[in-house]
């Protein structure tokens, strides 16, 4: 260390050894530079990585609360609504209703007293975009909540977060006072009559609880448990009252929408999906991290062009989107556009945004038995098809994982799916099936496999699977024989291995080791 | 409490204070050593890297190279990330121990 630093004060140099390199190897000077930016645009992630998140005034030098002003002093409520509608903005929680419409809808619902939420519930296995978003950027939420309750005529508003984002809730304790402090929360904010402040409530962490009424029924204190809709929250939500509730990434766009105009954001994505979507990209990709793309970039674009692409020159298999609620992406719909409609023409969801892509080593059994795990462990219980179908399905994806199941078995899912889908009461329940769905129309064959042939082919199946080496290809160069963490693989210097079956745990640490791919289920 | 008046002049103000954040161009001497303090880079030791600089920068006297805890850069896969402005050069993977290498080769 000390003899470098004698001969290395030079201005302006870089770390050469520390430079982000790009998947191909090639070193990266800047961010810019770097494949993994190249196809993005950031709105919603506009401030994230530039502005210190806990200094009002960083927040304010970059726009900020510039469209809550604008707002408050030169628009009306009408106005403002009007532009969110021709914006095209829809809710970016899941469901992609119409963010114009829900605030026109609450409006116009009679009473005295309103209510403005956000939803910082965010519980799909793999997803980290609200969490970003609160961590980096805290008050675009608390901005876009106040425009919002200007327009529907609110006067109080709640975050619901949940407490294991401890981060982002030190950044929005830390957000409300400094916006307190400088009056942008509290009585008469920008010199007018409108007052508007934010609370926080701390979520225990059910996943059932990101469903807009059974987060209401938690901020009034009760167990999160949904409400049968109709009525819906814009007419009695949060203690009865008209509540307009969204999630924290639709928040996160409005005040550019406003500041930059409804042409400039509907300018942005496909014909029914505007803007821009933030995915948390997952699983086997080389870049894992946080994308924020226009609408209709294809699953090709992010996967491969954002993403790296698939490590270890894996093939891709299918990408799963919309977590427990979603479906996977098969391969022959990698150049699906990603928009709302084309995700559930081919029986996935936009979900909250969380992407975990699967290479050809994954199990399409395995992952709907690990989607339906989540959903069992997570059904809060109050409908009979979510509480017990759920489980039933999960046990039959379990027999068929350890080689025990029959055809009969593929039946009796597919008709529980579409029960419960029919039957349950809320958002949970009814999209549980989804992935158990979803994996039976594109991978049907890996399903009869297991349940007839009782073969994985993903090898993931551990009870049933076998791994062999086959030996036209084995060239007997004993990597995979150095490589077995049991000893299991036998055979002499230069000659084909073979697999001791008896001694063989199922790793799969061979398969990655032979240059020669000649090892296999 | 502050004014709009007062709102305004701290946008202008500060704006120009942080033009180097958005503008590889800008005419500063000064420097932004941004680390992630997102959940991610968080988890693999980025306050300590923050804090290190911090220290390097104060045992050193220097004044002209400013340390700020950001959001997330999206690229978690490569973290801890620390990005240097104006000019933009993305460190990836760093440790504390790589700080008093980075603030040398920043330093000017």
């Amino acid at each position: 260390m000390k003899k470098l630093f004698g001969t290395h004060i030079v201005e302006g140099n870089k770390v050469e050894r520390l430079l982000a390199k790009d998947i191909d190897g090639t070193k990266v000077d800047s961010l810019d530079d770097l494949n993994f930016y190249k196809k993005q645009k950031r709105i919603a992630l506009k401030n994230c990585g530039v502005i210190n998140p806990e200094e009002i005034d960083e927040y304010i030098a970059f726009d900020g609360y510039q469209a809550l002003e604008k707002v408050l002093t030169k628009m009306s409520p009408n106005d403002v609504i009007e532009e969110i509608k021709k914006s095209g903005i829809r809710g970016r929680g899941g469901a992609g209703f119409l963010t114009g419409k829900k605030w026109e809808l609450t409006k116009a619902s009679e009473g005295e007293q309103k209510y403005v939420v956000c939803n910082a519930d965010e519980g799909d296995p793999g997803a980290f975009m609200d969490r970003s978003i609160l961590e980096g950027d805290p008050h675009s939420v608390l901005e876009a909540m106040a425009i919002a309750a200007y327009c529907i005529g609110a006067n109080k508003g709640y975050i619901y977060v949940r407490a294991e984002y401890p981060i982002a809730v030190k950044r929005l304790e830390i957000a409300i006072k400094q916006a307190r402090d400088y009056g942008i929360l509290g009585k008469h904010i920008f010199d007018t009559d409108f007052d508007f402040d934010i609370e926080i409530r701390l979520g225990a962490g059910a996943f059932v609880c990101g469903e807009e009424t059974a987060l209401l029924e938690s901020i009034e204190g009760k167990r999160g448990q949904p409400r049968v809709k109709p009525p819906y929250p814009a007419n009695s939500g949060l203690w009865g009252k008209p509540t307009l509730i969204n999630n924290v990434e639709t928040y996160a766009n409005i005040a550019q929408i406003i500041l930059k105009g409804s042409t400039w954001y509907s300018s942005i994505g496909t014909e029914q999906s505007k803007g821009t979507k933030v995915f948390a990209l997952g699983g086997n990709v080389n870049n894992i991290g946080l994308v924020e793309v226009p609408m209709g970039t294809t699953l090709r674009e992010i996967v491969y062009d954002i993403g790296g692409g698939i490590p270890n020159g894996r093939d891709f298999k299918a990408a799963q989107t919309g977590g427990p609620s979603g479906g996977c992406i098969p391969k022959e719909h990698l150049d699906t556009p990603i928009d709302y409609e084309s995700l559930k023409e081919i029986g996935s969801m936009m979900g909250s945004g969380g992407l975990i892509v699967m290479d050809d080593t994954k199990c399409m059994v395995s992952l709907a038995k690990f989607y339906l795990e989540f959903t069992v462990s997570e059904s809060c219980g109050k409908c009979t098809p979510c509480r017990i179908g759920t489980k039933r399905m999960h046990e039959i994806l379990e027999k068929l994982c350890e080689g025990k199941g029959s055809e009969l078995d593929i039946y009796k899912l597919e008709k529980l799916a579409t029960n419960i889908q029919k039957s349950s009461i809320c958002g949970l329940g009814q999209s549980a099936p989804n992935p158990v769905i979803s994996t039976l129309k594109y991978f049907r064959e890996e399903f009869k496999e297991h349940a007839i042939d009782k073969n994985c082919r993903a090898l993931e199946c551990k009870a049933m699977s076998k791994i062999t080496i086959h030996e036209e290809k084995c060239k007997g160069c004993g990597l995979c024989q150095k490589s077995c963490p049991v000893t299991a693989i036998e055979g002499e210097a230069r000659e084909k291995r073979v697999i001791n079956q008896e001694k063989c745990i199922k790793c799969g640490t061979c398969l990655t080791s032979c240059p020669f791919k000649a090892i296999g289920g | 409490m502050k004014t709009i008046t007062q709102l305004h002049k701290i946008r202008e103000e500060k704006r120009k204070e942080l033009d180097l954040r958005v503008n590889t161009k800008a005419d500063t001497r000064e420097k932004h050593i941004l680390v992630c303090q997102g959940t991610g880079c968080t988890s693999s030791k980025s306050p300590e890297i923050l804090e290190t600089f911090k220290k390097i920068l104060k045992e050193k006297g220097i004044n002209n190279v400013r340390v700020i805890k950001t959001g997330c850069f999206g690229l978690c896969a490569k973290g801890p990330i620390v990005i240097i402005r104006p000019e933009d050069t993305f460190y990836a993977s760093v440790t504390p121990e790589d700080c008093e290498e980075i603030i040398r080769n920043t330093y000017c």
